[in-house]
């Protein structure tokens, strides 16, 4: 018992960070998934994909000193790297381009910049003051 | 039960894509330029368009093609972490390496992906 017990911890303490990434990763998928059936047009909704995962990716790397790292493993190379995409924008990026659309590429391209950039930031921020209100409440009990 | 054999196809699509990006970022991201991001970005823009000229011709089942289209590819690329990477470069006030790093990916990411489509078309 005691012997199966211990191979079980050795099993997950080596294959943890592969099972949250995956975790992550597809939980990320389904929800992206979900929301481009949500959105009529695809290039909107891969923007709001791409937002929401740089605010968390942001909030959870801030916090990534407080946070397990199979956790911080789960949440962002799973979960955020699965919610946002790239190779759509590489997509609709080419088919603009060839259709001449140079508004729309531009749009895309420096829209998903811009404003991922800005959710990074805002996501690192929240993290920063969540931290400083946490340690006052610690240090306000003790 | 269509729509759950769909979230099946996508969920364990995207689980592999992840697991295939963490490999690559582990083996290959180093502080100055995270090339296994890149490479994974890379790989899943290709990939992408040898898929969308197979979807287009409807000869790959809808199933195949939410796992390896909707899970793998788009799970193996990433917006959120090339986000983190240049936003750790602008604090560092490395301007001009964010710049670089950001082109470098767009850039190469629609060749990838012209490539992946051309040359499955080619193929076909």
């Amino acid at each position: 018992m005691k012997f199966g017990r211990e191979i079980f911890r050795l099993a997950t303490a080596r294959h943890t960070p592969l099972l949250a990434v995956a975790i992550g990763g597809a939980a990320g998928a389904v929800l992206r998934h979900l929301t481009m059936q949500a959105f009529e047009s695809q290039i909107p909704a891969i923007l709001a994909c791409n937002i929401a995962a740089s605010a968390l990716i942001g909030f959870v790397l801030g916090i990534r000193e407080r946070v397990n790292k199979h956790v911080n493993h789960m949440m962002t190379t799973g979960f955020c790297g699965g919610l946002s995409v790239f190779s759509g924008i590489s997509k609709n990026s080419v088919h603009a381009l060839q259709s001449g659309d140079f508004p729309l590429l531009s749009l895309d391209v420096a829209g998903n910049f811009a404003l991922c950039l800005l959710a990074v930031h805002l996501g690192t921020t929240l993290a920063l003051r969540f931290m400083s209100a946490h340690d006052r409440r610690k240090a306000a009990r003790q | 039960m269509n729509g759950l054999i769909s979230i099946v196809c996508v969920a364990s699509g995207g689980a592999l894509g992840a697991l295939a990006r963490f490999a690559l970022a582990q083996k290959f991201d180093r502080e100055w330029l995270p090339a296994g991001t890149w490479l994974a970005n890379m790989a899943a823009s290709f990939l992408l368009g040898v898929i969308i000229v197979f979807s287009n011709a409807q000869s790959i089942d809808t199933y195949a093609d939410l796992f390896a289209e909707v899970g793998f590819c788009a799970t193996l690329s990433t917006f959120s972490s090339i986000a983190w990477q240049i936003m750790e470069m602008l604090r560092a006030k490395r301007f001009a390496r964010a710049l670089l790093y950001a082109l470098i990916t767009l850039l190469c990411g629609m060749a990838a992906f012209y490539a992946g489509e051309s040359i499955a078309a080619s193929l076909r």
